[in-house]
């Protein structure tokens, strides 16, 4: 086997590597609402994903997600909480204001509307 | 000076106004604040420049209350409207991309290939020209996917526009370093540029994605078009006097409509809001919110439904519902609702994708890797490239995404347009499999009001005089049967008289005396234990109605037996029909009532069911689910929502039978707005289309994914010489994502 052809071989397996642990094996980003007058809120960002994924809240205080979503494409254009029946346009470069009172406790999904893109809501009571 | 108006809650008495009112006046830009506490509402004139209308609502909270200004929070509509100008940017954008990458694409086409194209001018196959050609095509066409794919790697997240970025750019740039730097690269490669392929691909991938903004747009058209039904103002009346014709009205914005408030309709215009008529009469065109085709004829006291046309008369009818409550408000919240919700099918597609595009990514690596180790020894690069290239580009990981919402999108989309309301992926799935229906008899099966359907003489009274006198008693007793034969009388213009000595013996007869005549009503025990005789024909006329469904009535005048009034719940129009259809399906059916065993059978066989559950009382439907359920039987209950409700709740899928304006929205998984049995056939087969379709989708899509990733990367060559051309990936792509929206718009045009 020639020299250049041991580089892409191990180069490849490298990059494959660097795949499952880049995209993968990414760490959890967290971020609990901040309660404030009667109100927890959060802002997430929305670019080809949802920054942070994960949003902690309390039961039964209004949560209020702020959605900025900063981009055009389609793709992230619904936002859905299926379990508070949620279904809600996000305007393009705005944020979009979601508040509703979780009434109950739990793991939760948000996600896109075509379930490409995943968050996920904690709900603590 | 503008003013706005505050809606509040949390006052408990008229100091707590006061409270407010002190509050708001002490508001910077504030000129004049009024709350009114029966209307729970502030009304605030204030300076624009000055004034912040949050800061109203922050310090009406510090002082206890809550508060919500008007149109700060964005509206139904307004929701709506931004939607479609986003899509319909998307749309004039992709259009105006794929246009300019086209006009530059041809000539970089046929410029790439100078030994097919030798009419072709040099220049343009000067690899300086062509990549002067590529650079906008690369940059600009295909910024989206360049910028998606930056903004994925900082988010360390990769979808299909990584896929697509990387690939082009793969072509793009080793196509560059050919053309500046050729001596880097062995002899064999020099002459090999791919500005075609980066070029052609991004053109065809923005060509699809017209297409699919196109055709996306259509799938949620049902939704836009109900939410498009709502009317923007209405004609409110000043001062109510009798006189349709000369009545003086407002013109009001349909917001400002209160509960209560009179308001005008002319023909030809859309009703405002739901209500009642208190005036006039006229028909309406309902067909827009409940599906109904015939005209609906409305006279004073029916109820009308917002949104609905009005078409031949005028009338006047008081707002029953306003805003967010009215039936048009409630089908558009539930429809969307279900679109939000997820089909259980969806969870396989879910998963896939979430290691999907890494998945490419590792395969388009170990490609490369492999044709480069292991490939043809004169021209393993380039075989590695376009492979590489190949697998990013073919990969469609937006088909699956598309696959289950579209489908839901069009199909729930479709029901709400005929009156039937889809609760979701979940209840969708549970019809595909239903195989048993359980139907309740009165009220679903039957119009729910007994009525007077034979009349039997045995004497030589007119029927007329045997209504009249029969009525004229049964008017004093508030027995269920006796207000059918009032009904009845009503209805035929037949006089009803002034009644001395009535008398009402519990469980058996009643009587009393119309114009000097005795008149006795009720069972054959009654009649007879008063000295009435009753001979066989009577019998045998008493068996023959029990035997049809219908509950006889004797009536004896002046002593002796005059005739028989038969009473029955009479079946819907289309319930025969229904149950028919039904049967067809290979569908079992049963028919649930508290009716006596005798009657219900005679009902069950006019309509058509075999299998009937009679002397069921109403708390043990439930059970009588359970015990079909436990059978094996995938049931689904067909009632009216409010008094079978628990029965809906356990059965497989609950189809509530609304009637007008009374949907019973929360129960049930389907809710039929008209009450039309009918459409129980309609929405079943409407779902099972609909699951039909998602399965489709995730097939295709799934098998499209997982058969031609493979023969890109190459793994036909070595048995067949076959390899994958990247711009027929690009092509293939582009088509992948529209086919699946295109097979869900099919569910449009199904015939239900």
């Amino acid at each position: 086997m020639s020299p250049d052809k041991i580089i892409v071989l191990i180069g490849g397996i490298g990059l494959i590597g660097f795949i499952v642990w880049y995209f993968l094996m990414r760490p959890e980003e967290k971020e609990e609402a901040r309660t404030e007058e009667g109100a927890q809120e959060i802002k997430i960002l929305v670019e080809r994903g949802y920054a942070p994924e994960t949003i902690i809240a309390k039961k039964g205080i209004l949560l209020k997600l702020m959605f900025e979503r900063k981009e055009e494409d389609s793709c992230s254009e619904r936002l859905l909480i299926p379990e508070f029946k949620i279904n809600q346009f996000l305007t393009p470069n705005a944020v979009t204001e979601i508040s509703f009172v979780p009434d109950k406790a739990g793991e939760f999904e948000f996600r896109c509307g075509m379930g490409m893109l995943h968050g996920k809501l904690i709900v603590k009571s | 000076m503008a003013s706005k108006t505050v809606y509040l809650s949390g006052m408990t008495c008229a100091s707590c106004a006061l409270t407010i009112e002190r509050t708001l006046k002490k508001q910077k830009g504030v000129k004049n604040a009024s709350v009114n506490f029966a209307l729970r509402k502030a009304f605030v004139d204030y300076d624009e420049k000055e004034a912040n209308t949050e800061d109203w609502v922050k310090k009406i909270k510090e002082r206890g209350y809550d508060a919500e200004v008007e149109n700060d929070h964005p509206q139904e509509e307004g929701e709506k409207d931004r939607e479609e100008k986003a899509r319909e940017k998307e749309t004039s954008e992709l259009k105006r991309k794929f246009l300019i990458g086209l006009i530059l694409s041809i000539p970089i086409f046929f410029g790439s290939y100078p030994m097919w194209f030798p009419w072709m001018p040099e220049i343009l196959t000067d690899f300086r020209i062509l990549l002067l050609l590529t650079i906008p095509v690369q940059f600009w066409v295909g910024l989206q996917f360049l910028r998606g794919m930056i903004a994925g790697f900082r988010h360390r997240s990769a979808d299909m526009n990584t896929l697509i970025g990387i690939g082009t750019l793969a072509a793009f740039f080793f196509s560059a370093g050919v053309t500046f730097f050729p001596e880097i690269f062995p002899e064999k490669l020099r002459g090999d540029i791919y500005y075609d392929t980066s070029a052609v691909i991004i053109t065809l991938i923005i060509l699809g994605r017209y297409f699919e903004a196109l055709t996306r747009g259509k799938a949620s058209q049902a939704i836009r078009a109900l939410v498009g039904l709502q009317p923007k103002t209405a004609h409110r009346i000043r001062n109510h006097e009798s006189g349709i014709m000369n009545q003086e009205y407002d013109e009001v914005l349909i917001e400002d409509i209160k509960v209560g408030d009179l308001l005008l309709v002319k023909p030809g215009e859309k009703i405002p809001t739901d209500g009642v008529v208190v005036e006039g009469g006229s028909a309406v065109n309902e067909s827009m919110v409940t599906g109904e085709s015939m005209p609906v004829s409305k006279k004073i006291g029916d109820t009308v439904i917002g949104a609905s046309i009005n078409e031949t008369g005028s009338f006047i009818f008081r707002a029953a519902k306003v805003g967010k409550d009215t039936m048009l408000s409630g089908i558009i919240k539930l429809v969307e609702e279900a679109q939000a919700s997820k089909a259980p099918i969806q969870k396989l597609a879910d998963l896939v994708t979430s290691y999907f595009v890494p998945a490419v990514l590792i395969i388009a690596v170990a490609t490369f890797a492999a044709w480069y180790v292991w490939g043809p020894a004169e021209s393993a690069f380039t075989f590695a490239l376009l492979n590489m290239v190949g697998v990013l580009i073919i990969a469609c990981p937006c088909a699956l995404g598309l696959a289950t919402p579209t489908a839901i999108m069009v199909g729930t989309g479709k029901g709400a347009q005929n009156g039937i309301l889809i609760k979701g992926g979940e209840a969708l799935e549970r019809a595909y499999k239903i195989n048993t229906i359980i139907f309740d008899k009165t009220g679903t099966l039957t119009r729910g009001e007994p009525e007077v359907t034979d009349t039997v003489l045995h004497s030589d009274k007119s029927p007329e005089v045997l209504i009249s006198l029969a009525a004229s008693v049964e008017k004093r007793s508030e027995h269920p049967l006796a207000s059918a034969i009032v009904e009845h009388a009503k209805q035929k213009n037949i006089p009803i008289f002034e009644v001395s000595e009535f008398k009402s013996i519990s469980g058996q007869g009643i009587q009393g005396r119309v114009d000097g005549d005795i008149i006795q009503i009720g069972r054959q025990s009654f009649l007879e234990a008063n000295n009435i005789k009753i001979n066989a024909n009577v019998s045998r006329d008493i068996d023959r109605l029990s035997g049809e469904g219908k509950t006889p009535v004797l009536v004896g005048i002046g002593g002796n037996f005059a005739g028989i009034i038969a009473i029955a719940d009479a079946l819907k129009e289309h319930s025969a029909e229904a149950i028919k259809k039904i049967k067809q399906q290979s569908i079992e059916t049963y028919m649930i009532t508290g009716d006596h065993q005798k009657t219900a059978e005679a009902i069950a066989k006019k309509v058509g069911i075999e299998n009937v559950m009679a002397e069921v009382l109403p708390k043990d439907k439930a059970q009588k689910v359970k015990e079909l359920q436990e059978k094996g039987k995938i049931v689904a209950m067909v009632g009216d929502g409010i008094n079978d409700a628990p029965a809906l709740a356990q059965a497989d899928l609950g189809i509530a039978i609304g009637s007008g304006t009374d949907v019973a929205i929360e129960t049930g998984d389907i809710v039929l707005v008209k009450s039309d049995l009918r459409d129980v056939i309609r929405a079943i087969i409407l779902s099972r289309r609909t699951v039909r379709t998602i399965w489709q989708n995730l097939f295709f899509s799934f098998f499209y994914n997982g058969a031609l990733i493979p023969v890109a990367a190459g793994l036909l060559f070595p048995f067949f010489g076959i390899l994958l051309n990247p711009i027929l990936a690009g092509a293939a792509m582009a088509l992948s994502s529209v086919s699946v929206v295109l097979n869900s718009l099919r569910l449009q045009r199904i015939k239900i």
